[in-house]
C-alpha cells in the first residue's frame, strides 16, 4: 500500500530492530523505533507529500501531531507487532493505546481543566512521570531515567517517539531542550499518536 | 384341533439390493405382526451369505394353521403391490408347500391347496380378506362386498358372523366418506388448536402431519387422501397468516393462483404480483426496525419460498425497501454506509460521529490519513451527499453538512477577517467557547454535545480533518476553509442562490414556465 515502507533503508532498520528486541536491548530498540518513524516522515517529505504545517520552518522533521497523523499504517503495524512479540504484549503502541482508551472511557480526568498539577492519568499509568524532587508533580522523566526492562510498568515503552522534540518545543513545555524530559506531557502529540493507531485499526488490519 | 404350520418366506429376487432386502424383511414382519392374533408369534430371520457377509433375506416362523389363510392373503396383497420374486415354504404335519413367484395370483392357488389339506378357520380367512379390501380403498365397495358375500357362502359363515367381521375389518368408521369426515374433523381441530397456541406463526409446524398420518393409518384411510386433506388445511392456515400480515391488495390474486391456468402473460403478472407482495411484506417488517427481527426474517423467508423469489432478488428488494424507508446509502467509492445509517437510526450520536470519520477516511482511500486542504477534493460528492442526507434525516435537518453550510452562510457577511470568521463559525456550531486573552476556548472532543440539544450543525464533527482530538477539538482554519469551499461546490444551497444571485433564479423561473 505504501511504497515508502518497502524501501530498503526502512527494511534494514526493521530487521535491525528485530535483532535488538530479540536481545532485549530495550533502549537501543526504542531509539531505533523513533528513528524509523522519523525516517518514514522524512521520506514522505521527499516524495513530495504536502504536510499540514510549518515543515518548511525547520528542515529537520519532527514527530509533531501533524506528522504522526500521516505515518503509514503498515509501518505502525510492523513496529507494534515487533514490540508486542518481543515483550509478550508488555510494550508497544497498541498496549499504550489500550491503556489510553481505558483511561478515556473510565477516568473522571477532564483534559479541559488545564490544571498543571493534574497530569494526564496515562503518564502515571505507563510510569512516565518524574515523581521526584527535581520537579514537582506533572513533569515527565528525563529519557535516561526511564526503565529499560520488563519490570517497567505496562506500556512504558516505546517512549522515544514521544521524548524526541525540537529544542524550542521542549522549552515551551517547561523542559530545557531535553525533549519531553522535565517538561509537561504534550497532550496533542500523545493523542495524535493514539488517534493514528485507532484510525489504522479501522483499516481492519 | 390346533395344528402348527412352519412358514418360511425368503426374498430371492437377484435385482434387490442389500439394504432393500433388509427393508423388505422389516416391512414383511411388520405386516405379518399386524394380522389378528399374530402379535405373539416369534419371527426368526433367515440369513444367507451374500458378498461374504451374512444378511437377513427372509423370515421363519411357526403359526397356527388357522391363520395360514389370513397370512396368505396378506402376502398376496403385498405381492400385488410389489411383485418381488419370493420363495414361500409352508410345512404342516403331512404337507409341504413350496412356491417361488412374484405374481400375486399364484398365492391364491396356494391358498386353495392349503385350504383343502389343512385345518382352516373360515372366520380368520374372511377377516383377512375384508381387512385387505378395507386397507386398499378405505371402505368396502359394492363389488368387494359382493366378493366377500361369495366368500362367506363358500366358507359357510352366517350373515351375522360376516357382518361382525366386516365391522371389525373396517373399524368404527364404516365407509371411506365417514373416515374422511372424521379425519377432516380432527385435522380442523388440530389447526384451530395451532391458531390459538401460536397466534400469527406463519408456518404450520411439521410434526402435526406425522401425528395425523398415524391417525390416517389407524383409520385405514388411504394416505394420499389424508395428505390432500392435511395440505388443504395447512395451506389455508398459512394463507390466513400471510393475509393477516399483508394489508395491501394483491394477496387476493395470489390466493387465486391455483385456480388460473398459468399462461405466459399471467405467469409474468403473477411474478410481478409476487414481487410486489414480497416488497410490501418487507416494508412491513422494516417499518419498526432497520433490520427485521429474527421472527420477521422467518416470515420473509417463508414468503420468499411461497412466491418462489430467488435469494438475490429478495435481497435486492430488501435493500431497495430499506433505502426507501431509511434513506439511500449510495456510494461512488464502494463504501458501505449501512452501519452509519443504523447508528443514526438508533440516534447513537457519538458512535455515528466516529463512524462518519471511518467512512470518510475510507472513501478518501488514503491510508486513513486525516482529510487535509489538499486532499478534501478527492472526496466524492455522491458520498458527501449520502452522509449529509443520513445525518439530516435522522436529526430532522438539525445536523449534517447542509446545516453547517447554512450556519456558515448565515454569519459569513458579519466577519471579514478570515481567522476570526472561523472562530465565530466554531462558536456558533458550539465547537468552542468564546476565547479570551487567557483562554483559547477549545473543548476536548469528548466534551462536545452528542445529542439533539446541540446547536444546529454541531454534528457531524469534522474530526476527520483533525490530527488529535483528546485535549482539544480544533480543525485547522486552512482545512476548514477548503472543506467548506468544497462542500459549497458539491452541494450548493438553493436558498443561498436566491440570496446571492437573483438574476440566475429569475432565469430559471422563466425557463420553467
Amino acid at each position: 500500500m505504501q511504497a515508502s515502507v518497502s524501501n530498503s533503508e526502512l527494511d534494514a532498520s526493521l530487521s535491525e530492530l528485530t535483532l535488538l528486541l530479540k536481545d532485549e536491548d530495550w533502549e537501543a530498540a526504542d531509539r531505533l523505533t523513533a528513528d524509523i518513524l522519523l525516517l518514514a516522515v522524512e521520506q514522505r517529505l521527499h516524495s513530495g507529500e504536502r504536510l499540514l504545517q510549518d515543515t518548511s520552518a525547520s528542515h529537520r522533521p519532527h514527530l509533531t501531531a501533524e506528522t504522526l497523523a500521516t505515518i503509514p499504517c503498515q509501518l505502525l503495524y510492523a513496529l507494534d507487532s515487533q514490540w508486542q512479540g518481543a515483550s509478550g504484549g508488555h510494550f508497544g503502541f497498541s498496549t499504550q493505546l489500550q491503556i489510553y482508551t481505558e483511561i478515556l472511557s473510565s477516568a473522571t480526568f477532564d483534559p479541559a481543566l488545564r490544571n498543571w498539577a493534574t497530569p494526564h492519568p496515562f503518564f502515571e499509568s505507563v510510569g512516565w512521570l518524574m515523581l521526584f524532587p527535581v520537579r514537582p508533580l506533572g513533569f515527565l522523566r528525563f529519557y535516561n531515567w526511564l526503565e529499560f526492562d520488563l519490570e517497567a510498568p505496562k506500556g512504558h515503552l516505546p517512549a522515544m517517539w514521544y521524548w524526541h522534540l525540537p529544542g524550542m518545543a521542549s522549552l515551551r513545555l517547561g523542559g530545557f531542550s531535553t525533549g519531553q524530559g522535565a517538561g509537561f506531557g504534550d497532550l496533542a502529540r500523545l493523542d495524535a499518536m493514539m488517534l493514528r493507531m485507532t484510525r489504522c485499526q479501522q483499516l481492519g488490519g | 384341533m390346533t395344528q402348527n404350520v412352519r412358514c418360511l418366506i425368503k426374498f430371492v429376487d437377484p435385482q434387490l439390493k442389500r439394504d432393500e432386502v433388509v427393508t423388505e424383511v422389516h416391512y414383511l414382519i411388520d405386516d405379518l405382526c399386524d394380522l389378528e392374533g399374530m402379535g405373539q408369534t416369534r419371527f426368526e430371520k433367515v440369513s444367507e451369505i451374500r458378498e461374504a457377509d451374512p444378511i437377513g433375506v427372509g423370515v421363519k416362523f411357526e403359526t397356527d394353521a388357522e391363520r395360514l389363510g389370513a397370512i396368505l392373503r396378506r402376502l398376496r396383497y403385498r405381492l400385488y403391490y410389489r411383485p418381488i420374486d419370493t420363495l414361500f415354504f409352508f410345512q404342516a404335519s403331512d404337507l409341504n408347500l413350496q412356491i417361488q413367484t412374484h405374481r400375486a395370483e399364484d398365492l391364491l392357488g396356494l391358498l386353495d391347496i392349503a385350504r383343502s389339506g389343512l385345518l382352516f378357520s373360515p372366520a380368520c380367512d374372511y377377516l383377512a380378506e375384508a381387512e385387505t379390501y378395507s386397507r386398499t380403498q378405505g371402505e368396502l365397495s359394492p363389488t368387494e362386498l359382493d366378493n366377500l358375500n361369495l366368500l362367506r357362502q363358500r366358507l359357510g359363515l352366517s350373515v351375522e358372523q360376516a357382518d361382525d367381521l366386516n365391522a371389525k375389518a373396517t373399524g368404527p368408521y364404516r365407509t371411506q366418506a365417514e373416515k374422511r369426515r372424521h379425519f377432516e374433523d380432527i385435522t380442523q381441530a388440530e389447526f384451530s388448536r395451532l391458531r390459538t397456541l401460536a397466534a400469527g406463526q406463519p408456518l404450520a409446524p411439521k410434526d402435526t402431519w406425522s401425528v395425523l398420518q398415524e391417525l390416517a393409518e389407524n383409520l385405514g384411510l388411504p394416505i394420499p387422501t389424508a395428505e390432500a386433506i392435511y395440505q388443504q388445511h395447512q395451506q389455508r392456515y398459512d394463507d390466513d397468516n400471510l393475509n393477516l400480515l399483508q394489508f395491501t391488495s394483491g394477496s387476493a390474486e395470489a390466493a387465486d393462483l391455483g385456480a388460473v391456468i398459468p399462461t405466459e402473460i399471467e405467469s409474468q403478472t403473477q411474478a410481478q404480483a409476487d414481487l410486489d407482495q414480497y416488497r410490501s411484506l418487507c416494508r412491513q417488517t422494516m417499518a419498526e426496525a432497520l433490520y427485521p427481527s429474527e421472527f420477521d426474517q422467518g416470515r420473509l423467508a417463508q414468503a420468499r419460498r411461497l412466491h418462489t423469489i430467488s435469494l438475490e432478488e429478495a435481497s435486492t428488494i430488501e435493500a431497495a425497501v430499506r433505502d426507501e424507508l431509511y434513506g439511500s446509502i449510495e456510494s461512488a467509492t464502494g463504501v458501505d454506509y449501512n452501519r452509519l445509517r443504523e447508528l443514526l437510526h438508533q440516534q447513537a450520536w457519538p458512535a455515528a460521529d466516529l463512524e462518519t470519520e471511518v467512512v470518510m477516511l475510507q472513501a478518501l482511500n488514503h491510508d486513513m490519513q486525516p482529510v487535509t486542504a489538499a486532499t478534501v477534493q478527492r472526496l466524492s460528492p455522491v458520498d458527501l451527499a449520502t452522509i449529509d442526507a443520513l445525518w439530516s434525516r435522522y436529526s430532522n435537518g438539525r445536523f449534517g453538512f447542509k446545516a453547517q453550510q447554512q450556519v456558515y452562510r448565515g454569519q459569513q457577511p458579519l466577519q471579514s477577517d478570515d481567522h476570526k470568521r472561523w472562530a465565530v463559525f466554531e462558536e456558533t456550531l458550539g465547537w468552542r467557547e468564546p476565547s479570551s486573552w487567557l483562554y483559547q476556548g477549545f473543548k476536548p472532543y469528548y466534551n462536545l454535545t452528542f445529542s439533539l440539544e446541540a446547536p444546529p450543525g454541531h454534528l457531524p464533527t469534522w474530526r476527520w480533518c483533525c490530527v488529535s482530538l483528546g485535549h482539544r477539538y480544533s480543525p485547522s482554519p486552512e482545512a476548514m476553509e477548503a472543506v467548506m469551499a468544497y462542500l459549497n461546490d458539491c452541494m450548493p444551497l438553493e436558498s443561498a442562490m436566491t440570496a446571492l444571485d437573483p438574476i440566475a433564479i429569475a432565469g430559471e423561473v422563466n425557463h420553467a414556465s
